[in-house]
């Protein structure tokens, strides 16, 4: 096809044409701002919605809550006291710590006194101290080593072992102290 | 391009462009971000919390239907730890542990504790209360009775052998009364062996949390307190005893 408009007007046509081509790229920018501007407010206001309804629920569920008060208050109660146990309970077992004491007395021993008791200042430093009579030297001697065998007993050691007077048969009354270091009484 | 540049029309639209532009970015699209991103964070935050919620609730809907169970628990907890000094009814507890046993001991329990826990340390050496187990005469022995915040020390003291001072230690062990022992003697003298057992119990009034929502909570209680025995029921005059004298100083 053969152009016959004068080169003037060709030109101006050209021109126009390239205007109206920028002012409807201008046009489309605009409108895609337009577009995700009119997108994000539909979604805040549907987001505001569903928040209106998230929190109503929430506080439907709140109310259920509050309304078994009485179930919450011994279940936080029991909560509460399941977390103190092991500050409150004895950790020690001491039957079976005195239990290990018998266990490892020499059957020629007989003791007289036991005594076990915790530092006034230091609840940790319990002191264990026995006393007794024993027909020879050699056994109090046996009893303290028999007692440093079992790790839970920290330092037997012998405090006094003297002879009995006035006794028909030889007989040696004696005593040992040592430090309780707990819950691993064998 | 140097044609265009003189195009009035295409200046005006330029500038229009530009200005709405601006507008829209500057003025308008900030607002509508932070609210998008508002709203967003929101949402998330109350999914969280309805979830949460809801799994809290359904705890307490199971909690409900073992409600006989909790109740039992919590009586248990409120005797193994109360919120007051109780030491009325700890010395009732201890005459049954030690009537359980067989034991005849002398049982002293300080009465004259606040039952609100004291904040500064005392230390008394008279006015204690001794309770007879077993109808015995009352013991020689006239503890120091040390009340610091919140404890309570008792002493048990009598005639006993090498294996029930054994069975009570085990029994003190499993008693209602979370106790700690701090003095335990074993004596021969002339006559009968004389044990004497001193422990401290204690009670805490502090505020509770709201309860966290643990699963296994009645699992978890019934391991620890299921094995712990009583050995009593509290007291409750509108229940039982019977009451009222023409003349009180008369012998019943």
């Amino acid at each position: 096809m053969i152009n016959l408009l004068p080169s003037e007007k060709k030109n101006h046509y050209q021109l126009t044409s390239r205007v109206y081509f920028i002012i409807s790229i201008y046009i489309a920018s605009i409108a895609l701002i337009g577009l995700i501007l009119a997108g994000m407010f539909g979604y805040n206001l549907m987001s505001q919605s569903k928040i209106t309804n998230k929190q109503s629920q929430l506080d439907a569920l709140n109310s259920q809550a509050k309304q078994s008060n009485d179930i919450v208050a011994q279940a936080a109660f029991v909560e509460d006291r399941l977390k103190s146990a092991s500050q409150y309970q004895d950790k020690e077992k001491w039957d079976e710590v005195v239990g290990a004491i018998a266990s490892a007395t020499p059957t020629t021993i007989q003791l007289t006194d036991l005594k076990v008791a915790a530092d006034a200042t230091n609840k940790s430093l319990i002191t264990v101290t026995l006393a007794g009579v024993s027909p020879d030297r050699r056994n109090v001697v046996l009893y303290e080593e028999k007692l440093a065998l079992n790790q839970s007993f920290v330092g037997p050691t012998i405090q006094s072992l003297a002879q009995v007077a006035g006794t028909t048969s030889q007989q040696f009354s004696f005593s040992i102290q040592f430090t309780y270091q707990g819950a691993v009484a064998q | 391009m140097n044609t265009l540049i003189k195009q009035p029309l295409f200046w005006v639209a330029t500038a229009a462009f530009l200005l709405i532009g601006m507008l829209a970015i500057l003025y308008l699209m900030p607002p509508l971000l932070q609210t998008f991103q508002d709203n967003r964070s929101k949402l998330s935050t109350l999914d969280g919390q309805i979830t949460s919620k809801q799994s809290y609730l359904d705890q307490i809907n199971t909690l409900k239907k073992s409600s006989d169970t909790l109740t039992s628990l919590y009586a248990s907890a409120s005797q193994s730890l109360p919120t007051g000094a109780q030491n009325d009814l700890l010395s009732l507890q201890l005459e049954g542990l030690t009537k359980s046993l067989g034991l005849n001991l002398a049982i002293t329990v300080p009465f004259n504790q606040a039952s609100t826990p004291t904040v500064a340390p005392t230390t008394t050496t008279d006015t204690t209360g001794t309770v007879q187990a077993g109808g015995a005469a009352n013991s020689t022995t006239s503890p120091t009775v040390t009340t610091t915040g919140s404890q309570t020390t008792f002493t048990l003291s009598g005639p006993a052998d090498f294996n029930s001072l054994k069975t009570l230690l085990a029994a003190l062990r499993s008693f209602g009364r979370w106790n700690k022992v701090t003095t335990i003697e074993l004596s021969q003298g002339t006559g009968a062996m004389t044990a004497t057992v001193t422990a401290q119990v204690f009670w805490k009034n502090n505020k509770i949390a709201d309860f966290a929502g643990d699963s296994n909570l009645i699992t978890k209680a019934r391991a620890i307190f299921s094995s712990l025995k009583t050995y009593t029921t509290a007291p409750n005059a509108a229940t039982e005893g019977a009451f009222g004298r023409g003349d009180p100083f008369a012998k019943p």
